[in-house]
Parts: structure tokens; C-alpha cells; sequence
């Protein structure tokens, strides 16, 4: 009789147990959805950058040092001048005075710096013309996988590419 | 003789009353199990009484041990739905930032290639794109106020980057050695948008008027999603 009844007892605390353990396989197949809705993100929307490509068409516009026929000319016409080769006046070479000068307004525009003060860790600029370099300036580090650009291309196939990369 | 054989039969006779009044019998059984249950203190019905007692206290146990455990997994659930209901919304909140930053973006585009701020054909035979022309904003500057509520935003500011001018406000009297212009200006604070711009303006060289362009960027503020 004895021994019935301490089965029974047994039999019962061993229900309640499994009861107990589909509660927390449940709580914890719950909990663990939830931390992986909570953690796994969707692929995050590619964005264009408004500045970047706001930067190029607005660099292409600046008057730069470079005079013809009593006229400062523009960017965008200093590349076609450095493509022929030619100079401005006072003999100045239009490659260099390009050089010079996108340098410059890099320098004035993006600072590069520490991640706290400034988010922007490099950036890189590339002319091409006909596939061959024309102008490449580069700063800070450009090997972060994180990085925005634009690209824009002129007559006479020359090509802008313009990478800001970010921390 | 006979005496011994009277006495003989009585003795037979006390030995044998037992089994000839079963009455007796049963009442000297029940006296005896009240002298046990005395001892014991315990009675058949209060035995019985007990039992039920002890189940019923188990019962009780049992119920305030479900009902425990159903608040506890209703808790865990309803703290579960906070965190769940507060993450949504957070996600909410910053999906209307991004939106709002994103129309932002679109703004400082909108704004720029607008007929207030735009070159148009005033610097060249085809319509530059991110070009402001300055002439234009300092004569807006003069009606700022018929358009305060124009854009929807709380402030608008041209400021020139490439080549760096004298670091002051333009007014028409500094007007173009300056290095921002001030359209609408508020003094709370809110998110900023920005891009940049040529800002162009007519410019009279060796008696000539030529065109002169430089870099900028515009920025407006607007308010934040709270």
C-alpha cells in the first residue's frame, strides 16, 4: 500500500516537473524569438548621399584661378583644358592649377579627423579621362568598408569619382 | 462430593457466560477500543475529519500554486509586451526621423533648384543643377518675410566654404566680402539638413562683368519628431 502510494506521489511530482520544464522551453523559445527579432535587423536601406553628389555637380561650377581670354574659368572647363594640355595664362599649367585648386576646396570641405569630433575617417578622388588618371587625391583612411560616393561623368568620356568613407 | 461438583459446574458455568451473552461481549470490545482510542486520543470521526482537512489544505496549496505560477507567466508575458510594444515604437519614432530627415534632404535639393535661389540661365547657356545665385538670395533676403512660412522650416543659411571670405554676416554693405547669408533666422534649435552649392554672382572685373562662382553649403533647420 505503501509503496503505491509513494509511486503515485512520485509519478506526480515527475508530471509537475515536465510541466515545469515545457514551461520554460516555451518561456525560452519565446524569449529567444523575440531577442532574435529584436537583434537581427533588415538590410538596411541603401541611401544616396545628397551631399556627395551635391559636392561634385557644385565643384564643377567654381571659378577657379585659371584665366583664358580674360576669363576665370570654371572647374569643369579646367578639366577639358587639362586634358588638351594646355596652360592658363601667365603660363601656368591647367592640370596643375586643377590640382591645386580641388585640393584645396577638399581641404575646406570635409574634415577628416577622429571619429568623435568628425564621423568622416577619408575620402578619395579620382578624374579620369579616356580611362586614365587625370587627378587622384586621396586622405585619411580609405580602407573602411564603410564609404559613400558618387560618380559623375563629363564629355570627352572623363569620369568623376568622388568616396567619402566613414568610421 | 456434590459440593465439589457444584462448584465445578459454576466455574464451568462463569467460563461459559461469555460465549452465552454475546451482548457482553461486544460491549466489553467497545470499551476496549475506547480505552485505546482514549490512549491514542484519536477518534474514528476525527480521524476521518482530519484526513479531509489535510486534503483540503493540499488542495489549497495546489490552487495558490497554480495561481502563482499564472501570475508569474502572465508577468513574464506582460513585461515581455512592454519591452516588445517600447522597442515597436522606438522603431516608429525613428523610421519618422529618418523620414523627416530624408524630406529634409530633399528640402535644402527643392530649395536650391527653386526660381528664388536658382542661377537658371543667368550663368551660362544651360541650367546649372546645386546653383544659387547669391544676387538673387540677397535681393530675397530684402523680402524674407512674405516667405517665412513659405518652406515650412525654421531656418535657412547660405555659408560660403571655398575660397574663405572675411567671417562675417552678409548685409548689403558687405555684401559680397561676407562669408554667410542669413534668410530665416530662428533662434530655437532642431535637426539640420545640408548640401552643397555653387553660389554664383555677377561680378564687375577690369570694367567687365564676368561670373564668379563658389562653393557653399545650405543648411536648414527644421523641427524634430518628438
Amino acid at each position: 500500500m505503501r509503496k503505491l502510494i509513494k509511486m503515485r506521489l512520485k509519478r506526480k511530482g515527475q508530471e509537475e516537473i515536465g510541466g515545469f520544464a515545457v514551461i520554460i522551453v516555451l518561456v525560452g523559445i519565446i524569449f529567444l524569438l523575440f531577442l532574435g527579432f529584436v537583434l537581427v535587423k533588415g538590410p538596411k536601406e541603401a541611401t544616396e548621399d545628397y551631399q556627395i553628389r551635391g559636392f561634385v555637380q557644385s565643384l564643377l561650377h567654381i571659378t577657379t584661378l585659371c584665366e583664358q581670354n580674360g576669363e576665370n574659368i570654371s572647374v569643369q572647363e579646367l578639366i577639358r583644358e587639362c586634358q588638351k594640355e594646355a596652360d592658363c595664362t601667365y603660363g601656368l599649367e591647367a592640370c596643375a592649377v586643377l590640382n591645386s585648386t580641388i585640393s584645396d576646396i577638399l581641404e575646406e570641405s570635409w574634415n577628416v579627423g577622429n571619429a568623435e569630433e568628425f564621423p568622416i575617417q577619408g575620402y578619395q578622388l579620382n578624374i579620369t579621362s579616356y580611362g586614365e588618371k587625370m587627378v587622384l587625391l586621396k586622405k585619411g583612411a580609405i580602407t573602411s568598408k564603410q564609404y559613400k560616393g558618387s560618380g559623375q561623368t563629363l564629355p570627352n568620356e572623363v569620369e568623376i569619382y568622388f568616396n567619402v568613407y566613414y568610421d | 462430593m456434590v459440593n465439589k461438583l457444584n462448584k465445578h459446574n459454576k466455574r464451568a458455568q462463569m467460563k461459559t457466560s461469555f460465549s452465552a451473552k454475546p451482548k457482553n461481549r461486544s460491549a466489553t470490545f467497545s470499551l476496549s477500543t475506547k480505552r485505546a482510542q482514549m490512549k491514542t486520543g484519536f477518534h474514528q470521526g476525527q480521524k476521518l475529519h482530519g484526513n479531509f482537512s489535510l486534503n483540503a489544505k493540499r488542495a489549497q496549496m495546489k490552487i495558490q500554486q497554480i495561481s502563482f505560477l499564472l501570475i508569474v507567466v502572465f508577468l513574464f508575458f506582460a513585461l515581455l509586451g512592454i519591452i516588445f510594444l517600447s522597442y515597436y515604437l522606438k522603431n516608429v519614432k525613428d523610421k519618422a526621423n529618418e523620414i523627416e530627415e530624408k524630406n529634409a534632404h530633399l528640402l535644402v535639393s527643392k530649395i536650391a533648384n527653386s526660381p528664388e535661389f536658382s542661377c537658371g540661365l543667368a550663368y551660362g547657356s544651360s541650367e546649372k543643377t546645386d546653383c544659387v545665385d547669391g544676387d538673387k538670395v540677397m535681393a530675397l533676403k530684402e523680402n524674407i518675410g512674405k516667405y517665412s512660412e513659405f518652406w515650412g522650416i525654421k531656418s535657412i543659411e547660405i555659408l560660403k566654404i571655398y575660397p574663405a571670405g572675411p567671417n562675417r554676416e552678409c548685409t548689403n554693405l558687405t555684401y559680397p566680402r561676407c562669408s554667410s547669408i542669413k534668410l530665416i533666422d530662428s533662434s530655437s534649435l532642431g535637426n539640420s539638413a545640408s548640401n552643397f552649392v555653387a553660389l554664383c554672382r555677377k561680378e564687375n572685373y577690369k570694367g567687365e562683368i564676368i561670373d564668379k562662382c563658389e562653393l557653399a553649403k545650405l543648411i536648414i533647420r527644421y523641427e524634430e519628431i518628438n
